[in-house]
């Protein structure tokens, strides 16, 4: 008992040195070049209020660019997931489907999704959620008036590949031993699909989303300079910038980490559940 | 009692539908209750700077405005959403929506996502030599470019600057946002004059002065405040930001330099439209620039309450916009200074090649007569004096 608290400790030590490390060194740059290295007292500062528009910026509160950017990351991460997962699973399985689709992912894929902005904007313009609904009148549900299509775009394109790749490696790793048992057993091909190859797949699949949704954070603060965009973490960082205030762009860096942390510890957790059937495989 | 599995996923769907209502409620993505009539909507593209206040001076100060020029903004959504009116009839509803500078107002226009545009007139004249229907309405400003050193420079204007850099030892690194930068060309040609040499870092050759393309105005001041540049050339309000910063001086505006009077009103921002708009609604545009050239001569009136304004509008320090302001030139009627800077423009770029087109080989004139139409403004100033002249007749008669 003793020895397992001790263990805790050390890992939590451990874990810490780093990010100690970190804050030593922005305190340092901090103190030689206050100028453009905001010291942790007013990154705090800002952090604190996070309701309190910023007086000298012209951005919304962080929280309001907190909600906007998360819900951005959403849509698009979740068009990724529900178009990259059923195309990966159909890839795996079929030659035909790999024969065609394939060609285009593997050209497609090395692309970074910024370099698709200005074709993104070509093809949506200011277009959002909001504008599609209510028109010229997407003011007065400003919320969903913020999801873009042109940047929604980017991150579903940011996400897609690695999910699609995942799913389609997931596939291919079902083992023989167990398609020729399920075969035995005289299972149909969706049973087959469903008891052996999915859960055979979706340890495969779950790292998949987990890089994909580190993608989708990164591409986020690209589109976010997007024509006509007036909140969002990545649109404060650059108009922080823009103006000097660089307390809020390190603010928004933290809350990046931070919500990235979360969301891959809770795909983590979830695919050591789904995967637990692995660890005891021989 | 149990879910099945596609009864949990539409429950999981609609809590997911639940949560975004009620955060949009909850944190200020409110639904707005006012309710406006069939009005006509007009888009337009600004930057958010203050070279282009005197939109903001209008909607700022919002009914009182009308007794100054018989229009005025009604606030729906701060800074984005305005109906326009001409006393008390509405004419058009506002969306103002902010673009990033350079050529991203009149791309935007160019795809139709704009009706009018606020921007920099080099920009606008290269869309509209590559087929655009677009024309220049009213100018906005003149001037407003500077440069900044660092703090330890020792120069106090551009003959200090010119003398030390003939001095220096080593090459001086300056900093530019953009390759068509209005600051960068004067910047080059005003070297020129002098017989300053200069190039991009990477020439090796002779140069005194090194120019550097910093990719925009927000890596100049970390740039200059870790010596990556020795200083760099910039319009308002980012060089007075690096002086209230304390990471750089401004040393001279960029309108001063040689040859004498060349650069002084040189062009900068102006409003431009899409033909469609102008056809539609011309008599909108007549009011909107009513407005502007009412706000634009309460600006020249009172820099200090216009830099309040500026500082209120674009979300800048006070500080800032009182250094800045006073730099630049507001103008709304295309003066003779103001076109003769116009020239100057489009002989610059036609000796760059920047016209590729339908301005290529055109005599400055004619490309100004194709890109400019001055009458929506006349007509503007026109009613603007007719109304004034009248409400002056009145005033006795009242008293």
């Amino acid at each position: 008992m003793k020895k397992k608290s001790l263990n805790g400790l050390h890992r939590l030590i451990a874990g810490l040195i780093l990010p100690a490390l970190l804050l030593g060194l922005w305190h340092f740059a901090s103190s030689r070049s206050a100028t453009v290295v905001p010291s942790l007292g007013e990154v705090w500062a800002v952090l604190a209020h996070p309701l309190r528009q910023p007086p000298n910026l012209d951005s919304p509160s962080l929280f309001a660019c907190t909600a906007i950017s998360l819900a951005r990351v959403a849509v698009g991460y979740a068009l990724a997931v529900f178009s990259a997962v059923p195309l990966g699973l159909a890839v795996g399985r079929s030659d035909a489907v790999r024969r065609i689709v394939m060609p285009l992912v593997e050209f497609g894929r090395p692309i970074c999704p910024i370099a698709w902005m200005p074709l993104a904007i070509i093809l949506f313009g200011f277009s959002s959620l909001g504008s599609t609904l209510w028109g010229d009148q997407a003011w007065r549900h400003d919320f969903l008036g913020q999801i873009q299509f042109a940047m929604v775009a980017i991150i579903w394109w940011g996400a897609f590949f690695p999910i699609l790749l995942a799913s389609v490696q997931g596939v291919e790793q079902t083992r023989t031993l167990y398609l020729e048992a399920a075969l035995m057993l005289r299972a149909t091909r969706r049973q087959l699909f469903r008891h052996v190859i999915l859960p055979s797949a979706l340890p495969s699949i779950l790292t998949g989303l987990r890089v994909g949704l580190g993608l989708a954070w990164m591409v986020i603060i690209a589109a976010e300079i997007f024509p006509g965009t007036r909140s969002g973490l990545g649109y404060m960082i650059t108009t922080s910038h823009q103006v000097a205030q660089y307390e809020y762009a390190f603010a928004c860096i933290l809350i990046i980490g931070v919500l990235g942390f979360g969301m891959n510890a809770a795909l983590r957790a979830l695919s050591l559940r789904v995967g637990r059937w692995q660890a005891k495989e021989r | 009692m149990r879910l099945d599995q596609r009864q949990h996923r539409i429950a999981t769907a609609l809590a997911f539908c639940l949560g975004l209502a009620l955060t949009s409620g909850l944190f200020g993505f409110s639904t707005a209750a006012i309710g406006v009539g069939e009005l006509p909507v007009l888009r337009v593209g600004h930057v958010g700077h203050d070279h282009q206040i005197a939109l903001g001076v209008a909607a700022l100060k919002g009914q009182a405005f009308q007794a100054d020029c018989g229009v005025w903004f009604q606030e729906l959504k701060p800074r984005e959403v305005y109906i326009l009116h001409e006393r008390e009839t509405p004419l058009a509803e506002l969306h103002l929506i902010k673009v990033q500078g350079g050529s991203a107002m009149p791309a935007a226009m160019e795809r139709g996502e704009l009706d009018i545009g606020l921007g920099g007139v080099p920009a606008v004249a290269f869309f509209v030599d590559r087929g655009n229907d677009f024309k220049i309405l009213a100018p906005l400003n003149t001037d407003g470019d500077m440069l900044v050193m660092r703090k330890n420079f020792e120069a106090a204007h551009w003959q200090d600057f010119v003398r030390l850099v003939k001095q220096a030892e080593k090459p001086l690194i300056i900093g530019y946002k953009a390759p068509v930068a209005v600051a960068k060309l004067v910047f080059e040609r005003g070297l020129m004059a002098e017989g300053i040499a200069f190039g991009a870092p990477q020439e090796q050759t002779d140069t005194k002065i090194r120019l550097t393309n910093l990719q925009g105005q927000k890596n100049m001041i970390p740039s200059l405040a870790s010596g990556a540049v020795d200083g760099f050339v910039t319009n308002e309000p980012a060089a007075s930001r690096a002086e209230v910063i304390g990471c750089g001086r401004v040393v001279c505006d960029l309108a001063d330099l040689p040859p004498e009077g060349k650069w002084r009103n040189h062009p900068c921002c102006c409003v431009a439209a899409r033909a469609e708009a102008i056809t539609q609604h011309s008599n909108i545009l007549v009011a909107l620039l009513k407005a502007i050239v009412a706000a634009t001569e309460q600006i020249n009136n009172d820099k200090v309450q216009a830099a309040e304004l500026a500082s209120q509008w674009t979300k800048t320090p006070l500080e800032v916009e009182s250094r800045s302001v006073p730099h630049i030139r507001y103008l709304a009627t295309p003066s003779p200074e103001w076109r003769r800077g116009m020239t100057v423009w489009i002989e610059m770029m036609q000796e760059m090649d920047t016209f590729q087109e339908r301005f290529a080989d055109l005599e400055a004139d004619k490309v100004m007569d194709r890109l400019c139409d001055f009458t929506l403004i006349s007509r503007a100033q026109n009613e603007l004096k007719a109304e004034r002249e009248s409400k002056e007749k009145d005033k006795p008669a009242l008293e």
